[in-house]
């Protein structure tokens, strides 16, 4: 037996200390002699008991197992596999709004292009050839913009196509809509519901906060509008998310008012609706994870998750919130890559039929990593083979780092946070992801400081 | 522009060569200038006519100058290896067996003959069920396999009808081969069984002579006949008859089919067949050591012309299924991709059935709770060949896949190692027979 690599050791106060382990997400209250046991290896110190946990939730392990070995393969496993084939599509980069923060606006997209309709054709034919060429069983289908709604009949004409295909041949389908709600009528809902399982909305807190940071081109805000449409899809059975946004100055005060806004129009206890919260980011997060002025900020956002998630709890929306460690929007929702896009079987498709590896570049050619052909082939540029077959486990920094299996490295287009000259802070990062999570999972364990 | 990495230049006279390359699988014959032209790289100086140079670069012989190959192999390689479009076990009910062949790598059940109990039996379906939804794929191939599969049919039956009724309830496809020797096959097996069969498995050791010699009961009576008649209860049926003929030679051959011709094969609907000539009948060849190897690959190529003759001359090409002498081989072999199982019959698991039984193979255990996977699994399955020794650099890489894994444990101690074996010394030779075979006029006088 030895202690595992990916052991996290953080210390809570004078004598105790939390031990995490990032392959396994387990974690395990130690004192010092134990730490230190753990720590240096010096196994005979423990008693056969213990021993048998350790083991079991992956603090030790065999001698013989090259953890990092798991871990690569667990990568690659969810890397290259392609049970489900996603494909996030931009019929429009084109929006009615301007919202200060939108990164499409920041890249300077030219914000008028549309799908055609013969290249939306060519995209469905890539669609159905590719998810026969994956063996997939599930096809997950995202309509996405820009505002996808300004171009409705695309959104349905795709929509519609994709999934009386997989019906006709088994699959398992799933389609969401990510709309700014503004051009959601009833008319457009009832024409696409039937093929899509789920819209998603974004608030930017309440009703002041939101309409200063969402409104028409004229300068009204859209909150009210919003607000319809959620009401009105929330009135079918389909699959709603909701996503709040946590600004500066948001207090809690604010998302109980938006809480209520929410339950005025029926959505709390309502049967799938899925809420989450999630900090402004600046127009470029991704991109600059590195930054210590960005970590600073991260830090802070950690620590307001809870008090929101217990704030929302006591108000009765705990069925919505999925927070628990694997979730997606949990503070560790253990995934083995570091982002969902660049993946085998994920294909982010722009207006002009080109392919991405990152939506949040989709629209800007030259960020784009193939095409997608009359015939409804993918065709790569060199520099998506180059990309997706990176992986962090040849990266000197990260290769034998104890965070790799909850960081992965870091964004996989980006320079990564493991080459800032004086280390990677995404340690902290994750750290205080790691406490914040267990004390609000176990709010009576004493904590130091 | 640049060459392409994998490159081979095969000489068919004194100023020909047939260029092929081995990531894109494609072919062209050069003369001698072109030959140099690409190997030392002169691509624009020298290649001024512009179709010429397109139909190199769509043959992937001349490649972009931003395009790093090895970084498209491994891509593919990581597809093959971790998206399999099926999951396949092999379950071993048992390492006994009723014949002893004097080839059989299992000691014909005298070495290991423990059978599967049915607590195990039992882990080994839960562990089929989980795995597959694990692996997400929406087909399986199950293989019941041995020893002789049959001396535990209760086994056989358990997993045939228990996991076609988690498929039929789950819209998984379910596959399940019987590979047997064909002399436990009677009435009652095929009632239990054939419900849930998709094909039988049954192997002939050449005409009924030959075959009675090396396919033998423990006291030394020939099986040729007890198999001819049992595998007749299966003749129209819904289920598939796959014989595998092991051939020696076209004259074996000929022998052999001639007499299931004589007891009427011919006419069933369901039967097919595959010919394979190796040392060791029951291994892969890889297994064997190198120059039975190469020995073997060398028959198989050499009597092919000949057994296609044969088989076209008696008229049976319709059951026949050709050996694919095409295939890439992207990763080394189909067990070392993802979603391959052997399991022992005692839940032991492995990846290759030739080395089932033998722990230092093992790469996984069937417990109560689930599987335990050890490092063995995971040096398999992690195993990239662009980091072993020679296959970086190796223009044969995209048909070879860094060699068999279980060899280059055995030789070097590592799953993470390559092993040539005979490939380097075997691929021109193949190109040639191949295209030879497709394009007969061209390479007529083309001797091999
Ligand atoms: S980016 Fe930093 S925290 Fe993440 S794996 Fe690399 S070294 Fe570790
Ligand atoms: S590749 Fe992923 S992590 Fe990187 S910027 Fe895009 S979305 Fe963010
Ligand atoms: S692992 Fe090796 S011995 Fe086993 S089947 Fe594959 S090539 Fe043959
Ligand atoms: S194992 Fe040998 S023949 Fe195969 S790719 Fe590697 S070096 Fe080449």
């Amino acid at each position: 037996m030895k202690s595992s690599i990916y052991n996290i050791c953080i210390q809570t106060d004078g004598c105790n200390s939390i031990i995490f382990n990032a392959l396994k997400g387990t974690s395990i209250l130690v004192d010092s002699e134990m730490k230190t046991a753990i720590e240096s290896n010096s196994l005979e110190m423990i008693c056969p008991e213990d021993l048998f946990t350790l083991v079991d939730s992956g603090f030790l392990v065999e001698d013989d197992l090259d953890e990092r070995n798991v871990y690569a393969f667990e990568h690659n496993q969810n890397k290259y596999s392609t049970d489900i084939s996603s494909f996030l599509v931009l019929p429009t980069l084109s929006c009615n709004l301007s919202c200060p923060y939108c990164y499409e606006d920041s890249l300077n997209i030219s914000r008028s292009r549309s799908m055609d309709r013969n290249i939306a054709e060519n995209v469905t034919n890539f669609i159905k050839n590719q998810v026969m060429e994956n063996h997939s069983r599930s096809v997950v289908l995202g309509l996405y913009g820009g505002e996808p709604l300004l171009e409705s009949d695309l959104c349905i004409q795709i929509a519609e196509s994709i999934s009386k295909w997989t019906m006709s041949r088994g699959l398992n389908y799933f389609s969401a809509l990510t709309t700014n709600g503004t051009m959601l009528s009833q008319e457009t809902f009832d024409k696409l519901r039937p093929f899509i399982s789920s819209v998603h909305f974004t608030l930017d807190g309440p009703e002041e906060e939101h309409n200063k940071m969402r409104f028409y081109k004229g300068g009204r805000g859209t909150y009210s509008d919003l607000m319809k449409a959620i009401s009105l899809a929330g009135e079918s059975n389909i699959h709603l998310t909701v996503r709040i946004h946590i600004g500066d100055r948001t207090g809690q005060g604010d998302f109980a008012k938006v809480l209520g806004d929410l339950e005025a129009i029926g959505l709390r206890g309502r049967p799938r609706t899925y809420l989450y919260f999630m900090p402004i980011e600046p127009k470029d997060e991704c991109f600059n994870t590195s930054s210590k002025k960005s970590l600073r900020r991260k830090l802070k956002n950690i620590e307001l998750l809870p008090c929101i998630w217990n704030m929302a709890r006591e108000l009765g929306w705990g069925e919505s919130l999925h927070v628990d460690a694997g979730q997606e929007h949990s503070l560790l929702p253990f995934s083995r890559l570091p982002c969902g896009f660049l993946k085998n079987g994920c294909y982010v498709i722009d207006p002009s039929a080109r392919l991405y590896s990152c939506p949040s570049v989709a629209g800007i050619e030259r960020y784009s990593v193939g095409s997608i052909s009359q015939d409804g082939t993918a065709i790569w540029l060199p520099s998506y083979y180059d990309a997706i077959t990176a992986s962090p486990t040849d990266a000197t920094a990260c290769k034998d780092c104890s965070h790799l299996p909850l960081c992965n490295g870091g964004c996989p287009v980006r320079p990564s946070s493991a080459q800032e000259p004086d280390g990677c802070h995404l340690k902290e990062f994750y750290n205080k992801k790691i406490l914040t999570h267990l004390a609000h999972k176990y709010p009576t364990l004493i904590w130091g400081t | 522009m640049k060459s392409s990495m994998y490159n081979l230049f095969v000489p068919i006279d004194e100023s020909e060569y047939v260029l092929y390359n081995f990531l894109n699988d494609s072919a062209l014959i050069v003369d001698e200038d072109m030959k140099l032209c690409i190997e030392k790289g002169e691509l624009n100086s020298s290649i001024s006519n512009q179709s010429v140079k397109e139909t190199l670069l769509n043959c992937g012989v001349i490649v972009h100058d931003d395009i790093n190959e090895r970084k498209l192999y491994l891509y593919r390689y990581n597809i093959e290896k971790y998206a399999p479009s099926y999951s396949l076990f092999i379950v071993l009910t048992t390492f006994a067996c009723n014949l002893s062949c004097p080839y059989c790598y299992e000691g014909s059940g005298e070495i290991l003959n423990s059978s599967m109990d049915e607590q195990t039996l039992l882990k080994v379906i839960d562990f089929i069920k989980k795995t597959t939804h694990e692996d997400g794929t929406r087909e399986i191939a199950i293989k019941l396999y041995g020893g002789e599969p049959l001396l535990c049919l209760d086994s056989c039956y358990a997993i045939s009808k228990e996991l076609s009724k988690w498929g039929d309830e789950n819209n998984i496809k379910v596959n399940i081969v019987l590979q047997t020797n064909g002399t436990l096959l009677n009435e009652n097996a095929v009632r239990l069984l054939t419900p849930y069969l998709a094909a039988v498995e049954v192997t002939l050791d050449g005409p009924p002579e030959s075959h009675n010699k090396s396919r033998c009961y423990k006291n030394g009576d020939g099986s040729y006949e007890d198999i001819l008649r049992n595998i007749s209860l299966l003749a129209g049926s819904k289920t598939s008859i796959l014989l595998r003929l092991n051939v020696e030679n076209s004259d074996g051959l000929g022998l052999l089919l001639d007499n299931l011709d004589k007891n009427g094969l011919k006419s069933w609907p369901n039967l097919s067949f595959y010919t394979a000539h190796i040392s060791y009948y029951d291994l892969c060849e890889f297994f064997t050591n190198d120059e039975l190897c190469l020995k073997d690959i060398n028959t198989v190529l050499e009597i092919r012309p000949s057994l296609l003759r044969v088989i076209y001359e008696k008229g049976w090409q319709s059951k026949y299924h050709m050996y694919n002498m095409r295939k890439q081989k992207l990763v080394s072999c189909n067990n070392e991709k993802r979603g391959r199982y052997v399991v022992d019959p005692l839940g032991d698991i492995y990846k290759c059935v030739f080395t089932a039984g033998d722990k230092a193979h093992r790469v996984g255990v069937i417990k109560d709770g689930g599987v335990e996977w050890n490092s063995a699994y995971y040096d398999i399955l992690t195993r990239n060949p662009l980091d072993m020794e020679g296959c970086a650099d190796c223009v044969y890489l995209p048909n070879c896949g860094g060699g068999c894994a279980s060899r280059a444990f055995l030789n070097k101690e590592s799953f993470n190692a390559s092993y040539c074996g005979p490939i380097k010394r075997i691929m021109s030779k193949r190109i040639l027979l191949y295209l030879k075979e497709i394009y007969p006029e061209k390479f007529s006088r083309l001797v091999i």
